[in-house]
């Protein structure tokens, strides 16, 4: 690898600024992280740039064009109301991928601190509460998320929280392992021998060192939760019409899948690269940080 | 013996029956020459899940049991009662008796005689709060029911009532046999036993249900086929695609959006029946809710689109709905269009309402295609008049319940299906003792008035006029918004003759037979 030329004659060790250069070009030789987060970041993209510069509003109706074959003006063709499929798969993808990452956040907020205080402080508090996690892992993700979206109700938000409940489980267990490894490690015992609050300890020289693991968590977390919104979208507990995500026009496009594909093989095909893209992230991340993998690569 | 109703059955039923009589055709094809024997396979949409014509509730159910009973009546071409088990009746005590012969000489496929006190027995069964029938409400004006000899029953009602026996061509008036209802009990519904021209010979609940041929039929040489094989097939084109490609012969409930192209297709026959069902969007005048300003309420019927609804919701299939009364009944009245659309109008009487502020309704959607398209475009109509509509997804049984409560703001999906006499449920949906009056918070006392004004009226011509005028209060209320008379489709493969497309929906298998 060569440096930037202006650097090499200031010093001999690289800056912050270079080593993250560095490490990014490294990163981009990883093919899984390179095609993984090229996926990613189409769809950031998409969601943020290309739905202002559509011609036709997500909910706009045209009763002339119904289930229209893609052409000129509707590059994907239009679904049973005369709305253009490609605005509203932008649409969903905006809701979807909302859907996705908010989940995973709302995951990781609450189960990265279980995990840290479970794993901490061990004995009676830590045994009885991983029963209790262990208890939600023994269910079926999807049915768990399914009762739980049934019980709070329709609609996006309700779904949300609904898988956000059933990823916790993940994170805590993962943050826990990692502390029970982290939390013997001679920095760790110096800052207790200093007398640090255990806030301090958990948050400052335990979290930093077991973060790497959570972030792969979460990006593989995000494809679940968009399968798993899609899912529930699909039987009618998510979106609620006119709004429409990935799942819900899979759901409503099937239903004309002879007479127009694209409506429901567009927002399908979307799915798998959303899967695919936040797995491959996930996965290439873990290699990344993970230095055996590196090593046998 | 054939009567009117069986003749003109095999006389319409098929283009190739249908042209017999008609001097070109003569000469090819031998008139009312049919073909025996053979099994149909039909498609339906859903399983039958009982053989007991006093408990079966959907439509694949009531066709399975009228295919093993006979009913006490039937429906004739124009709408009007017709004789079937009962040969002839009689109306007595100003509308309140009526006294029915019944055919003599029927057997039941156990070897039991079909008479007056099986008949009774049937009647009874419904009548039996034990047996916990749908049909009980359906008879619900009848006092007695007296066997006056082995084939006379005479049905003593409550209260005059024109439209009583039509109740009787459908479910509530199939006759089982006695013998087997006293063997098998509550089981009678894997096990029934009618007059009819099919015996249920296997039912694999989800997967198919055979019928096999009755040889003892009281209607000579009928029914033609051998066999015929009911397969549930919930998907739209999965069962579609069986017909096409020949794994059945028959399909119901074809998927509207491919009705014009199925149309074009050489291999298959697409039958339609307009008057099926009509549509209509229902709102809750209980104080709660938006709906209970009348000039509101009144708004939908200039603000919504029916066209759009018509072109959208349906394909273009069926017509443009004003009224509760399904054409091809005798009480239709095809001029009737007092409404074309007007959102200026509508929003005028939103600003009478006397609501205030956002106005926003929610109403609750089962996942049925064609009204998830409907429901949207009323969606899209409302908010040009102000008023936001929240739609909600939930599945029937929610739908149901809340529905049930009378805490529905509004109904986006509110349908009736044919019945033979419209009063079977206007009488439920206006009448303030019906239950769907009382979900909705109906009550108007001239309302009330006209419905048992029609009840009582002496010819068909007077209730005609009564059910016009209840047409133009019902509007003029608006608690239900009519915009639709959706069709039924059939789908048949050309060697299936003999077809007659009842409004009711309901299969008379005992006419078909397979050509070739």
């Amino acid at each position: 690898m060569t440096l930037a030329p202006e650097s090499l004659g200031r010093s001999s060790r690289p800056s912050r600024r270079q080593r993250l250069f560095r490490s990014m070009l490294d990163a981009l030789r990883n093919p899984l992280l390179a095609v993984g987060g090229f996926l990613v970041l189409i769809q950031l993209v998409a969601v943020l740039f290309v739905g202002h510069i559509l011609p036709f509003g997500p909910n706009t109706m045209d009763y002339n064009a119904l289930l229209g074959a893609p052409g000129a003006s509707h590059l994907l063709g239009t679904d049973e109301l005369g709305r253009d499929i490609l605005s509203r798969l932008v649409d969903g993808a905006r809701l979807s991928l909302s859907v996705g990452l908010g989940s995973v956040a709302m995951a990781a907020l609450i189960g990265v601190p279980l995990g840290l205080v479970a794993g901490y402080l061990g004995g009676a508090f830590d045994a009885i509460f991983m029963r209790l996690i262990d208890s939600i892992i023994a269910l079926p993700p999807l049915v768990l998320a399914l009762t739980i979206a049934a019980v709070l109700g329709t609609g996006l938000v309700n779904t949300t929280i609904a898988i956000a409940i059933v990823a916790i489980p993940a994170f805590t267990r993962l943050v826990r392992g990692q502390v029970l490894s982290l939390k013997t490690n001679d920095y760790v015992l110096a800052a207790e021998s200093l007398g640090a609050p255990t806030w301090l300890i958990l948050f400052r020289h335990i979290l930093p060192n077991a973060i790497n693991p959570v972030i792969v968590q979460a990006s593989l977390a995000i494809g679940f939760a968009i399968i798993t919104e899609s899912s529930l979208s699909f039987i009618g507990l998510g979106a609620q019409p006119p709004q429409s995500t990935w799942g819900s026009m899979v759901q409503v496009g099937f239903q004309y899948l002879e007479l127009q594909p694209f409506y429901a093989l567009a927002p399908a095909t979307m799915i798998f690269l959303a899967v695919l893209g936040f797995n491959m992230l996930g996965e290439g991340l873990r290699q990344q940080f993970d230095p055996a993998s590196r090593g046998i690569k | 013996m054939i009567n009117r109703r069986t003749f003109l059955h095999s006389a319409t039923a098929s283009t190739l029956a249908g042209f017999a009589a008609s001097p070109a055709w003569a000469q090819t094809a031998a008139p009312a020459k049919v073909t025996r024997g053979g099994t149909l396979t039909a498609a339906i949409f859903a399983d039958p899940i009982t053989f007991d014509p006093h408990l079966t509730g959907n439509l694949q159910g009531r066709g399975a049991v009228m295919a093993i009973h006979d009913t006490l009546f039937g429906i004739d071409e124009q709408g009007r009662l017709a004789p079937r088990l009962a040969e002839s009746w009689e109306w007595s005590d100003g509308g309140k008796t009526m006294t029915v012969k019944l055919r003599q000489g029927v057997k039941f496929q156990d070897g039991t005689a079909f008479d007056a006190a099986a008949v009774k027995y049937n009647i009874d069964r419904i009548r039996d709060p034990k047996t916990g029938s749908l049909r009980a409400g359906e008879i619900r004006a009848l006092d007695k029911l007296e066997v006056v000899d082995a084939s006379t029953i005479r049905f003593l009602l409550k209260y005059p009532f024109a439209a009583f026996p039509f109740p009787l061509t459908d479910v509530a008036g199939a006759i089982g046999s006695p013998t087997a209802f006293e063997r098998w009990g509550k089981e009678y519904g894997l096990h029934p036993v009618g007059t009819g021209p099919f015996k249920l010979a296997e039912y694999l609940k989800d997967t198919r249900t055979v019928l096999e041929r009755n040889p003892t039929y009281w209607r000579e040489g009928r029914p033609y086929l051998d066999k015929v094989i009911l397969r549930p097939i919930p998907t739209d084109s999965t069962r579609l695609a069986e017909l096409r490609a020949g794994g059945v012969q028959f399909a119901e409930a074809l998927p509207l959006q491919d009705i014009v192209r199925l149309r074009q297709a050489k291999n298959l026959v697409v039958s339609e029946r307009v008057g099926f069902r009509w549509e209509y969007f229902g709102f809750n005048a209980h104080a709660e809710f938006p709906g209970h300003s009348k000039a509101f309420r009144q708004a939908f019927q200039w603000g919504i689109d029916r066209e759009a609804l018509h072109k959208v919701a349906y394909f273009g299939t069926g017509s443009i709905g004003f009224s509760g009364i399904l054409p091809g009944s005798p009480f239709f009245d095809a001029d009737y269009h007092p409404f074309k659309r007007d959102v200026e109008k509508a929003k005028r009487l939103i600003g009478e309402s006397g609501l205030s502020g956002p106005i926003s309704i929610t109403g609750p959607l089962q996942p049925d295609p064609v009204k998830q398209r409907a429901a949207q475009i009323f969606q899209a109509n409302a908010a040009e008049i102000g008023v936001q509509v929240k739609i909600e997804q939930v599945d029937s049984a929610g739908y149901r319940s809340l529905l049930q409560s009378g805490k529905m703001p509004m109904d986006l999906q509110g349908w009736w299906g044919y019945r033979p006499d419209p009063d079977q449920y206007l009488a439920i949906l206006l009448h303030s003792s019906g239950s769907y009056a009382r979900y909705h918070g109906y009550n108007d006392p001239e309302m009330d008035k006209l419905m048992l004004a029609q009840r009582s009226a002496g010819s068909e011509a007077e209730r005609k006029a009564i059910f016009g005028k209840i047409t133009a209060l019902m509007n003029e209320d608006a608690v239900y918004v009519p915009w639709h008379y959706s069709s039924d489709f059939k789908g048949l493969s050309p060697k299936v003759k003999g077809f007659y497309h009842a409004a009711s929906g309901i299969v008379a298998f005992e006419n078909m037979y397979l050509e070739g």
